[in-house]
């Protein structure tokens, strides 16, 4: 008889990841990463059932691994060290394609006091990097990749995952009083990368709703001054959509959830080039909302 | 209403809604501009306020069942703005006679 294989179950709030996988030095670095999350096997529901698999020790380039899930394998192999990269983006990749009982917004989500700040903004804005800044700043982390919006009652849902630092913003940050950070991968396909690790009691509260309060749209440039721009409604919605996942999936669902959005919060453009002064300007203007 | 055996089944019939119930619902006024969701494509649109009452009266021509004469007017008004022609024909997609024909 065939035993069935244990998956390792990830309840990171607004969804359930399982993943099963033989590599050791991946469960380890998932222990660095998830220090919070109670680790727990389970056979039941998951949104994202994974295997990471190993691939043969006497490939001459270096033994690669896949990840798999219902039987296809979405993405090119990756180094074998590498691995947990490869489940974060991929498992990513896979709810960004399956969770679509939620308008996914491609942002970071922030929360004071159970109010959100939701950061949208398409790779390589600094997205990322400001939500991390954020949390160590004192704001509950909800997610660094998806603001999970219910479009029945408007809140957010959190995803507390670890966020994937690239390149210089993994000095950015691991040098701020607080920061944990997982193992550095150097040279993968986006760069070096290490993993930020949201503090104990955004994880402790991954299930716990947010009401969105702001809307930023953020976008970091080297030396550039600070510039912080008001967005009336109608364009609010519109960058909505444009910075979402499932938008035109959803049809009229998407449409009424991105204008509620837009209409039960305000919105800036924040061009900035020093995270501080970024952070002080939120700091300012989520206190001033009323 | 749905058909006996849909209804056995436990499924429910949809009728699309009409062009001006279509406007209603998803032409939207937000601080003095409009967002549109394309019923074909479910692509959002922003609009001028003049753009959207030009797709009012197009919606109320079609549930008049005089569109080809509106098209007409518009040309001989000087033609459509831009991009506004393709999301009146959407419009139009959702207006369905006895024969089972869009107009236009």
């Amino acid at each position: 008889m065939i035993e069935a294989t244990p998956y390792r179950v990830l309840d990171v709030g607004a969804a359930k990841l399982a993943l099963h996988s033989p590599i050791e030095c991946l469960h380890a670095d998932l222990d660095r990463v998830y220090p919070h999350l109670p680790g727990t096997t389970d056979s039941g529901f998951a949104d994202v059932r994974v295997s990471l698999l190993p691939g043969s020790p006497l490939r001459l380039r270096g033994r690669q691994v896949s990840l798999w899930s219902e039987g296809e394998r979405p993405f090119e192999p990756y180094p074998i060290h590498s691995a947990l990269p490869l489940f974060e983006w991929g498992s990513n990749y896979l709810l960004s394609q399956r969770l679509n009982a939620y308008l996914l917004l491609h942002a970071g989500v922030v929360a004071r006091d159970d109010l959100a700040l939701i950061l949208p903004a398409s790779p390589g804005s600094g997205k990322t990097t400001l939500t991390c800044a954020l949390n160590l700043a004192g704001w509950r982390f909800l997610s660094d990749e998806f603001a999970v919006i219910d479009p029945d009652t408007g809140e957010v849902l959190p995803m507390v995952r670890p966020a994937p630092l690239k390149n210089r913003s993994i000095a950015v940050i691991g040098e701020r009083d607080a920061a944990v950070l997982g193992p550095l991968y150097p040279g993968t396909r986006k760069g070096d990368v290490a993993h930020f690790v949201p503090d104990r009691d955004s994880t402790l509260a991954r299930h716990r709703r947010a009401r969105p309060r702001a809307v930023m749209f953020p976008r970091f440039e080297a030396g550039a001054r600070l510039h912080c721009k008001p967005l009336d409604s109608a364009t609010a919605v519109m960058r909505l959509g444009l910075n979402s996942f499932n938008y035109r999936a959803l049809g009229p669902v998407g449409f009424h959830a991105a204008v509620e959005l837009a209409r039960r919060t305000k919105a800036w453009e924040l061009h900035y080039g020093d995270l501080d002064e970024a952070i002080a300007c939120i700091e300012t203007l989520f206190a001033s909302l009323p | 209403m749905a058909e006996p055996a849909e209804a056995e089944a436990g499924v429910q019939a949809t009728v699309a809604p009409s062009p001006l119930r279509w406007l209603e619902d998803y032409c939207l006024s937000m601080d003095g501009q409009f967002v549109f969701l394309d019923p074909v494509s479910w692509q959002t649109h922003l609009l001028t306020e003049g753009a959207a009452l030009v797709l009012r009266e197009a919606a109320l021509a079609i549930e008049e069942a005089r569109f080809d004469a509106f098209r007409d007017e518009v040309v001989e008004a000087g033609g459509w703005p831009p991009a506004l022609e393709q999301l009146a024909n959407t419009l139009n997609s959702l207006h369905h006679h006895p024969g089972g024909r869009a107009h236009g």
